[in-house]
């Protein structure tokens, strides 16, 4: 097993222990998809967890970000054990600590730009004033120019819908973000600008980025790769 | 400070207070959020939307426009016989309701009109009653008489406004008006003479002839076959009652007045005087019964109509649940909880719901406001209805208390309809959502 080389350091901001996640596919057949994981992913990392298709690397992503329950093993985040919440109090959870960008940016389609990206505040119940200044604050600093704001995501090209995606997980102030193939419907411009930003914001605010990937340009910007293999960690690298 | 005088200090209670409107607030957020997220989801698909707001509509038209007549009938019914028999509130001798006998009676009125003239827009009308026969030249039937003040029954009374034929009692004349039935089977007209008898206060047969100077047709044969109506002055005569003294005193409120409060107001300002006061329900549980199975049977039209749009919706909510299945995880995912996401379902269908109410009403309210002002002609139907007591001219209205319990049943239905769909809904697995096309 490869483990990760951080030294002493504080409990970790994700601890996966000994995960396993098997399905069922359509003829009803188990699939192994992870088979006994440990991964520690301390806070401030810019992690890029890579692999081929099958691999595991979304259904990882997916366990730590509680959107799926594991077959056995555990999954702690800040601290909590996500196998023990509710379903209602692990939407909490996540709503207060964790932030996802998807491959398919996945923004409500009914709202505009700013109405995605003040989503998780209004949930919050933070209050309009401070909802309006840190999506403005965002989207200034994404590059959304102030004529998409009212924008439905329709409307908008792939790249500023990503960039919404982002501002939407951005907003919240959250602990990790887990971003599932970022970059796979962009152009490969637009990709490396997006990754470029996500990166400065790991390095300005601290903000834990955990990616799954197989886009180079993702693993090239890593600080740590992991590599999965048949649900297993095929290897895991710290880079400077 | 002691635990014991704690306590009562106010900043313990202002901690909790603001927690809970904090929560409110933030609940209140919350809903607009999701309210936005639900009205701007119904207009995604409008022709679906349309046909189910319309669907909504006609339930409420078709329940408001029943219910406006169910009401109208019942209400006239009601009107009608409490005007014709006695007013919303009736005074009496103690046990007069019990055992209506002619030595029971409201010995001095003097106190009574008293207790009566304080309340505000009511008004009254003394009478004495008594049973007796009347006798034509051939013919004889057995009667109530009614001794009246023609000056007060003409200003408050119904039967003046049902004459028929001749005049009601003017102030002076002594003569006698009987119901157009009555006239009839006593083979009797206008202008002829009647005698009436009945046994006086101490035991003893009287008789007096009498001049017919009108016919009344009221909605109710029956009362028109058994009531006759004569100068008060005449029945304290014939029957030997004392110049104060009263069988009844019958008050009429304006309408949508609950008698209830002001007949407790009176039992208070008549205590000790051996009276009994008592309402129109207390006194007819009969029309009381009538009056709560109309109610029933409005909610049970609305149960029926919102079935069956019921299953409608149900329908409608299942497909749009699985339309919306990916939006649904995206906002799972991102910290909506389960209950959140029903609420979305629920607010989308109350708010279509409230726009079919609203077309719905907006629709029965122009029906029925003109129904009210020319009245449904059912002449056709003119004698089962008198046998009813109601008049062959309906004019629908409706109370609102009706209303607002079929519009509370219809949320109630609606919110049961729906309520599989959304939990269907709030139980998506996420990454299975999310992965749906």
């Amino acid at each position: 097993m490869h483990s990760s080389n951080l030294g002493e350091s504080p409990a970790p901001l994700v601890d996966v222990n000994g995960l396993v996640k098997v399905y069922e596919d359509k003829s009803h057949v188990p699939v192994r998809a992870l088979s006994g994981l440990d991964l520690e992913v301390q806070s401030g990392e810019f992690t890029a967890i890579a692999g081929p298709s099958g691999s595991g690397k979304t259904t990882l992503l997916n366990l730590i970000g509680g959107l799926d329950a594991p077959t056995s093993g555990t999954v702690t985040v800040a601290g909590q054990d996500l196998g023990q919440l509710k379903r209602s109090t692990l939407a909490t959870f996540r709503l207060n600590n964790l932030g996802f960008i998807f491959q398919a940016y996945n923004l409500i389609p009914v709202l505009s730009a700013e109405e995605n990206a003040e989503f998780n505040l209004l949930l919050q119940g933070v209050s309009k004033t401070e909802r309006r200044r840190r999506v403005t604050q965002e989207f200034s600093d994404l590059g959304i120019e102030p004529d998409l704001f009212g924008r439905r995501p329709a409307k908008l090209s792939g790249g500023q819908q990503q960039r919404v995606a982002i501002a939407r997980a951005l907003v919240s102030r959250p602990k990790l973000i887990l971003a599932d193939e970022p970059t796979a419907n962009l152009d490969s411009k637009t990709g490396a600008r997006l990754l470029d930003k996500m990166r400065d914001l790991n390095e300005r605010t601290g903000i834990t980025f955990l990616f799954s990937t197989h886009d180079p340009m993702v693993i090239a910007r890593a600080r740590r790769l992991v590599i999965l293999r048949d649900g297993e960690i095929a290897s895991d690298d710290l880079r400077a | 400070m002691s635990a014991r005088a704690a306590w009562w200090n106010p900043r313990h209670f202002l901690v909790p207070i603001s927690a809970v409107a904090a929560g409110a607030v933030d609940f209140l957020r919350t809903l607009q959020m999701l309210g936005r997220v639900a009205w701007r989801n119904i207009w995604r698909n409008p022709r679906r939307s349309w046909v189910l707001i319309s669907a909504v509509a006609v339930g409420v038209f078709s329940f408001l426009g029943t219910l406006a007549y169910v009401d109208g009938f019942s209400m006239q019914l009601i009107d009608a016989a409490i005007r014709l028999q006695g007013g919303h509130i009736q005074i009496a001798g103690q046990s007069y309701f019990e055992s209506p006998v002619i030595h029971t009676t409201v010995r001095d009125v003097q106190p009574v009109e008293t207790a009566v003239q304080v309340l505000p827009e009511v008004e009254y009308l003394i009478r004495l009653a008594a049973p007796g026969i009347m006798n034509s030249a051939d013919q004889a039937a057995g009667v109530m008489i009614l001794g009246v003040d023609p000056a007060r029954e003409r200003a408050f009374g119904q039967v003046p406004s049902l004459i028929t034929e001749g005049a009601y009692l003017s102030d002076t004349d002594e003569g006698i008006v009987v119901g157009a039935a009555l006239a009839e089977q006593l083979r009797s007209q206008v202008g002829e003479r009647i005698v009436l008898m009945a046994n006086s206060l101490d035991g003893e047969l009287s008789a007096a002839a009498f001049r017919i100077t009108g016919l009344f047709e009221s909605t109710s044969e029956d009362f028109d076959k058994t009531h006759v109506f004569l100068h008060r002055a005449e029945v304290q005569t014939l029957i030997g009652f004392a110049d104060r003294e009263a069988t009844s005193i019958a008050l009429f409120l304006e309408r949508g007045v609950d008698a209830s409060p002001l007949a407790t107001q009176l039992r208070a300002a008549l205590a000790g005087q051996d009276l009994e006061v008592l309402t129109w329900r207390d006194r007819s549980p009969l029309m009381v019964m009538m009056d709560e199975t109309m109610n029933l049977a409005n909610i049970i039209l609305v149960v029926i109509l919102f079935t069956a749009i019921g299953f409608t919706l149900i329908n409608s909510f299942l497909m749009v649940i699985y339309e919306r299945l990916r939006e649904i995880g995206i906002m799972m995912a991102n910290g909506v909880r389960p209950s959140q996401v029903r609420w979305i379902l629920y607010l989308e269908a109350i708010l279509m719901v409230a726009v079919g109410i609203f077309a719905g009403t907006l629709l029965a309210t122009g029906l029925i406001a003109w129904w009210h002002a020319n009245g449904l002609d059912l002449s056709a139907f003119s004698e089962g209805l008198r046998a009813f007591g109601s008049g062959s001219v309906i004019y629908p209205r409706v109370d609102l208390r009706h209303v607002a319990t079929g519009y509370a049943t219809i949320l109630v239905m609606v919110s049961l309809a729906v309520a599989w769909p959304a939990w269907k809904a709030s139980r998506f697995q996420i990454t299975a959502a999310l992965h749906h096309a």
